[in-house]
């Protein structure tokens, strides 16, 4: 609420279970709570807002017929969040792990000098984490991937 | 890649991602800065910004 030069864009995911969510995204990813709006009486309506380095998160509940987890459509997905690390990778796979992320993809080292893995959260919310290893430059990204880039910095 | 990233981004999927490049600069002032493009010339990655108010 104070700070809105923070971040322009914030992302939100809605969840059947955002109160569990916004747990699993500390434990998992070590997000921290830093809101959470609810009904006393349990209603539906929810808003947390949780903060991981310089970027803040919005966890919504299923609050309107537009508005779904994956878990409620068969785990399509129409957005994916990526997590930008310095630090290890491997080890934040394995502490994802540990707290119930179903990885589909195991850490692997990309063309574009990232090492990165692939994971489902709990209501089947898609997620990339992403650790620089190398900077590449376009034109070895293009030699190693064969497609055409433009706009690399 | 660049080196200074936010640490959390929002990938979004469309069926015409070209078209949805277009879209997001002329409704809300997006600025493409990354279309990685297969052979076939089909988007299989793009990055775009906000630009901020003056």
């Amino acid at each position: 609420m104070s700070d809105t030069d923070a971040q322009t864009l914030t992302p939100a995911l809605l969840y059947r279970d955002p109160k569990a969510a916004m747990l699993f995204l500390e434990h998992a990813f070590g997000f921290e709570t830093v809101m959470v709006i609810e009904d006393p009486d349990g209603g539906p309506s929810f808003h947390g807002e949780m903060r991981l380095g310089c970027s803040t998160l919005r966890i919504g509940a299923e609050w309107s017929a537009d508005h779904a987890s994956p878990a409620s459509l068969n785990g399509k997905n129409t957005q994916t969040l990526a997590i930008q690390i310095k630090t290890d990778v491997d080890a934040h796979c394995a502490q994802a792990r540990a707290a119930g992320a179903d990885i589909f993809a195991e850490p692997a080292t990309q063309f574009y000098g990232d090492r990165t893995y692939r994971c489902r959260d709990f209501e089947g919310h898609i997620w990339v984490i992403a650790q620089t290893l190398q900077i590449v430059t376009r034109e070895e990204a293009e030699a190693a991937s064969g497609l055409k880039i433009t706009g690399w910095s | 890649m660049e080196h200074l990233r936010p640490s959390v981004m929002v990938g979004i999927c469309y069926r015409d991602p070209r078209a949805a490049l277009a879209w997001l600069e002329a409704a809300f002032g997006f600025e493409t800065c990354l279309v990685i493009e297969g052979p076939d010339g089909g988007i299989t990655h793009s990055e775009m910004k906000v630009v901020r108010e003056p």
